[in-house]
């Protein structure tokens, strides 16, 4: 419960699906995930960041930013560990933290396009250190125990018992990962912001920061690794890590289902592209939200890869949508969305969403709004 | 001075805060006269070794030397010249540390648990590759927990440690080699 407005807070199902249908990197944020330092890849002093907070920025940006931070830390690990291990082929995923992160079962952790994300036992660790120590593999079925004075380890799933369930997911989610990458859409820039952007007139000056994520005035020139937009989990390690996928044609537009989604299969080949990406999204979010804006938008839309429209990306086959149980329309107009107000726009989006239909109009409803009446004008 | 470049490739540990070498200095600038007084040098993670009646327990990772085995010694004799460190608070090489079958050699005042199986200590990082069966060159594991860490393992001494990333020994032939995030859990917390 959230004690300061005494209403639930959204679940993290309802968070994850909130983050699925966001925009990658959209939110014009730049985050250091260093709040303990950073150890790899640089070692530098650097502590957390949060860049680019604007008037709209919401709790979910932040969030998202933070998500899209950590994984794109880690991209920046596997790009440097990959040259060390070039036979790997498989990114297994364990840890308590990223198993809450892939909730429900291992068909909804497919959605999230790891390379090879299996959550494997939760007592995995214990398990490593029993094989480890030589003692045994704990298993209950064929309990194979292990000479005492062995040094080296177990085979991995010697025992069976483990091996098959995470072997078929693993080659599940191997072989998704060898297809469509994400859905995400290709199109010019502008048309292509979801509708949910704010039209609140934006306060800032046309100038250079709508391509600088740290322009504050205790930075310096923005290194490399501060302009890196922070990138979505899915595009990261899904689109980004290229070493697990075979090398295609460059961006092929694909059709994944029959409404009226395009994808185009973009592997993002550097950095570069990904700051290139975050940046123009980012500008042309605040190019279209701030109509004086609107000239400043990256002239480069044809290395742009952008959610087309968020409602539309969720819903596609062999992507379940997810249940909202408690995200109902009424908590909606109390503007009940992570404890945070809801706009206007965004509650249209939210309607649409869930009413599966991504052309609802917009409507004129009225509801109550912490004790008071309240019309919502959706036009 | 100490080449960190070197030292990487010697010890497998970056120069950083937030390993050993790095955390002893701090120690013996900021704490001289505890630091004199310090007859041994463990972590939590050796506990099963300073509960036992020898006193003198291992530094851990980041001073042993790369391609030194797990439960050897194989310190770096520069690095722990420059650490103000002594050999003698590091356990002799061979397999009499924390061998399971010499139960005598724990403290009487532990006899409760003479029949217990002693072990070296363990790194958490490999216990989570090996359990999730990441212990072959052909899986990386990505970790996402109160930390993350994204770790491979492959032969020992197969290639050098990679700017940025660490290495240290799995078991006699292989060596995991891998990088870390102080901050997984943003991930999650939200």
């Amino acid at each position: 419960m959230d004690e300061r407005r005494g209403q639930p807070r959204l679940t993290l199902e309802q968070i994850d699906a909130a983050l699925l249908a966001a925009v990658p990197a959209g939110h014009g944020l730049t985050v250091l995930p260093f709040l303990t330092g950073e150890r790899s890849t640089g070692g530098s002093p650097a502590r957390g960041a949060v860049c680019g907070l604007e008037w709209d920025t919401k709790g979910l940006d932040i969030l998202q930013a933070g998500m899209e931070a950590v994984a794109y830390r880690f991209a920046a690990i596997l790009a440097a560990l990959r040259p060390a291990a070039p036979a790997a082929r498989e990114l297994v995923g364990t840890g308590g933290a990223l198993s809450r992160l892939l909730p429900g079962d291992r068909s909804s952790r497919t959605s999230w396009k790891f390379p090879s994300a299996v959550p494997a036992s939760p007592r995995h660790q214990a398990e490593g250190g029993a094989a480890r120590a030589g003692i045994a593999r704990p298993c209950r079925r064929c309990r194979i125990r292990a000479a005492a004075d062995r040094t080296d380890l177990l085979p991995a799933g010697r025992c069976g018992c483990r091996a098959p369930l995470r072997v078929q997911a693993q080659e599940r989610l191997r072989v998704a990962c060898q297809s469509t990458k994400t859905g995400f859409t290709a199109g010019s820039v502008p048309s292509t912001i979801p509708a949910s952007t704010s039209s609140r007139r934006c306060r800032r000056p046309a100038g250079p920061h709508l391509h600088d994520p740290c322009p504050g005035p205790g930075f310096p020139a923005p290194a490399d690794r501060l302009r890196r937009p922070a990138a979505s989990c899915r595009s990261v390690l899904a689109g980004h890590p290229a070493p697990y996928s075979a090398p295609s044609a460059p961006d092929r537009v694909v059709r994944v289902s029959d409404r009226r989604i395009e994808v185009r299969e973009h592997l993002l080949k550097s950095y570069n592209d990904l700051f290139h990406e975050g940046a123009a999204i980012g500008a042309a979010r605040r190019a279209r939200s701030c109509r004086n804006h609107r000239a400043s938008a990256p002239a480069e839309p044809s290395r742009i890869v952008v959610v087309a429209d968020p409602l539309r990306f969720v819903d596609r086959p062999g992507n379940p949508v997810p249940p909202y149980p408690s995200l109902l329309l009424n908590k909606v107009l109390r503007g009940d969305r992570h404890g945070l107000p809801l706009a206007d726009e965004d509650t249209l989006a939210v309607q649409r969403f869930l009413h599966r239909d991504p052309e609802l109009p917009w409507l004129a409803l009225h509801a109550g709004c912490r004790g008071s009446n309240r019309t919502l004008y959706m036009k | 001075m100490i080449d960190p470049e070197e030292l990487l490739q010697r010890t497998g540990c970056p120069v950083h805060p937030a390993y050993f070498p790095s955390k002893l200095l701090w120690f013996r600038e900021k704490l001289p006269d505890v630091f004199g007084r310090v007859q041994c040098v463990h972590d939590r993670r050796v506990l099963p070794a300073a509960v036992r009646r020898q006193r003198r327990v291992q530094p851990l990772d980041g001073i042993r030397h790369r391609t030194a085995e797990p439960s050897d010694g194989g310190w770096d004799a520069e690095l722990l010249s420059t650490l103000g460190v002594g050999e003698s608070c590091s356990l002799p090489s061979g397999p009499g540390f924390a061998d399971p079958r010499n139960p005598s050699s724990v403290r009487p005042a532990l006899a409760a648990l003479r029949d217990a199986a002693w072990f070296p200590p363990l790194s958490d990082g490999a216990c989570s590759n090996v359990g999730s069966g990441c212990e072959s060159a052909d899986r990386i594991a990505l970790m996402i927990g109160t930390t993350g860490a994204m770790r491979a393992v492959r032969p020992a001494g197969s290639a050098p440690v990679p700017q940025g990333l660490w290495a240290y020994r799995l078991d006699r032939g292989r060596e995991m080699v891998g990088g870390v995030l102080g901050d997984g859990e943003i991930s999650s917390n939200g």
